[in-house]
This record gives C-alpha cells, sequence and structure tokens, in this order.
C-alpha cells in the first residue's frame, strides 16, 4: 500500500525556508502584548522593525520590543524607513544587521511623507549594494514590472510590490501590474502595504504572490488578534487556490456558461 | 573631556572607549547600535574603540514599524 507522502508547502527567500506566508509589521499596536499575541496568532516567520536615534541619554532596553524577540521562530527584517536616499538607507541596513544579526532588510526609501511612494532609483542602488554586501535584500518598490527585473538581476531576494499606499487599506489597487510581476519573477514577489481585508490577502495569493507582509490591517483592526487569525486562513485559502488552479474567466461579461442542463426539462431523458 | 552623543554633549572620561562610555550612560550592549563619527563600530570592538575629544556617537535601537 502506497503512503501518501504530505511535502510541506514552503517558500524560500535569501537561502532561509518559510512555511508561513504572511509577513508582519510591528507598528501602530496598541501596546507590545496585543502586537506579540497578534504576531504569535498570525504563524508569521518573518516580521519587520524598524530603527531610530535614541531620544538623549535615554536607556537601552525596549520595552516594547521585548515581549516580540521572545516568540520563538521568529526572523527580524529591519526596514529603512526613515531613509531618503540609499546612503541613508544603506546606513541603516547595516545597523539594522548589527542589531538583529539576521541577513533580512527590508529596504524602504519614501522621500515624501504625502504618499510614502517608494523612490525607485535610490531603491534601486541601495538593492545593489546591499545584495553585494550579502543581505537578503526584500525591496519595498511601485508595482513596476521593469523595475521589478532590475531589482531581480541586482541580486535582490524577493519583490515587495506595493498594493497601494502603505496604511490607505485600499487593497489591490495595482493587480494588474500585480499579475505582470508575477508572471514574469523568478523570485518570490510578497505584496507589501495598502491590504485592509483578509480577502485582499487572498486574492494576492489566489494571482500567484509568494506571500503578503500586512501590518495596519492587523493593529489597527478591532480586535487585532482575532484578525491576524482571519489573515492567517485567508493566505492558506488563496495559497490552496492557486495550488489548485481557478477556473478560466468567461469572455464575456454578458454570457454565462450554465451548470445545469437546460433542455429537456419536462420530457423524458432519453436512455 | 567632551563628546557629543545623538547630538547631545557628554562628558566622557579621558582614553575612554565606546564600551566605557555605554557603561557610564547605563545603556547595556546588544540592544543598541552604535556609529562613531557616522562608522558603525560591532559589539566586539566597542571595548577597543578609543575616543576622542569631539567625537560624534549616534546610538540606534529598534522601535515598532512595518
Amino acid at each position: 500500500m502506497e503512503v501518501p507522502v504530505t511535502v510541506e508547502d514552503s517558500w524560500n527567500a535569501g537561502g532561509h525556508r518559510f512555511s508561513s506566508r504572511l509577513l508582519m509589521g510591528t507598528g501602530k499596536f496598541r501596546d507590545a502584548k496585543t502586537m506579540a499575541d497578534a504576531i504569535r496568532t498570525s504563524g508569521a516567520q518573518l516580521v519587520t522593525v524598524a530603527l531610530r536615534r535614541l531620544a538623549g541619554g535615554s536607556g537601552g532596553t525596549d520595552d516594547l520590543l521585548g515581549p516580540l524577540l521572545e516568540l520563538p521562530g521568529i526572523t527580524l527584517m529591519p526596514n529603512t524607513s526613515g531613509a531618503r536616499n540609499a546612503a541613508e538607507a544603506i546606513r541603516a541596513a547595516r545597523l539594522g544587521r548589527e542589531l538583529s544579526g539576521s541577513p533580512f532588510v527590508k529596504v524602504e526609501i519614501h522621500p515624501d511623507p504625502r504618499h510614502l511612494m517608494p523612490d525607485p532609483i535610490e531603491t534601486f542602488e541601495a538593492a545593489r549594494v546591499l545584495a553585494s554586501e550579502g543581505f537578503a535584500v526584500m525591496p519595498y518598490m511601485p508595482a513596476d514590472p521593469v523595475l521589478a527585473r532590475r531589482l531581480e538581476d541586482a541580486g535582490c531576494a524577493s519583490l515587495m510590490p506595493l498594493g497601494s499606499p502603505i496604511g490607505s487599506g485600499r487593497g489591490l489597487a495595482t493587480a494588474g501590474m500585480l499579475r505582470i510581476i508575477v508572471r514574469d519573477a523568478r523570485i518570490p514577489v510578497i505584496v507589501d502595504a495598502g491590504i485592509r481585508a483578509p480577502s485582499e490577502a487572498a486574492a494576492a495569493l489566489e494571482m500567484g504572490c509568494e506571500a503578503v507582509l500586512v501590518n495596519s490591517a492587523v493593529a489597527a483592526a478591532g480586535d487585532p488578534v482575532a484578525m491576524a487569525a482571519a489573515f492567517a486562513r485567508a493566505v492558506a485559502a488563496g495559497r490552496d487556490a492557486f495550488l489548485a488552479g481557478l477556473m478560466p474567466r468567461g469572455a464575456d461579461a454578458a454570457m454565462a456558461s450554465a451548470t445545469s442542463p437546460l433542455t429537456a426539462f419536462l420530457s423524458p431523458v432519453s436512455p | 573631556m567632551e563628546v557629543i552623543v545623538n547630538d547631545m554633549p557628554v562628558e566622557a572620561a579621558q582614553d575612554g572607549s565606546v564600551a566605557t562610555l555605554l557603561e557610564k550612560m547605563r545603556i547595556s550592549g546588544p540592544a543598541v547600535a552604535v556609529l562613531l563619527n557616522g562608522e558603525l563600530v560591532p559589539a566586539a570592538a566597542r571595548a577597543s574603540s578609543r575616543l576622542c575629544e569631539g567625537d560624534r556617537i549616534e546610538l540606534f535601537r529598534f522601535v515598532a514599524g512595518g
């Protein structure tokens, strides 16, 4: 009798293997305990943190991140938020690696606080330098297929195009471009930013994205821990649907395709 | 002698190191990353990194972020 073999569905970035397809940010939570509980519930294995200068003369322990660092199985991914150009992002990445011991860096360079759109030129330059220094570079980027290819060729570990502006909750506004990036990429594509509802995370996985990165959608939810659980299930369902293969979309929105026989309703069924 | 820590003047011992400065400021080691005049000082090199008058030290730590 053949024994069915269960192959774990995992993905790989920068030589590291992950089973969870939900990445979590640590911002905006009302307190550290809620953050840690939500991240534990989400099952996230890659978790972003930011870097800031210490306020003058204050101590070096960080109460906010203490509970997070006690969670098992978490790899930190320091981001470079606050950097306005490649040089600042490179400096932040090196500091983040010194503090975390993690090779992962979320390169995030957004010079304009109104829209927080990533600067593609500075992002590319930072990614190129950091990849050559051995970082597992995860660039937050506009949903631009041409830039995606350039970042991939520069040695990035993944591509992290935005669904819509950071914290906007406008969902997958870039869906058309995301599909092109997913179709052409040879490294994982992770939708970062804009996701509000678990259904949007599921949609990203259904179109073939490897994972999603979520922060505000969980942190600013009515019940962040319950929302983390909802996202974990949505991401798993979206992945299962992708693997199962969606049915083809009808060519004409005005045309149906019957699922039941339409003829011979009142006639005897012919033998 | 005086050094500048995150833009604030701080009194440091003559011939002091980055490590002794952090000790004096009661800042625990691994939670803080250090730049000395813009250059990263790895934790293992803090004891051997000597300070000079007017050196600029910047201290960083992790905070919550997405």
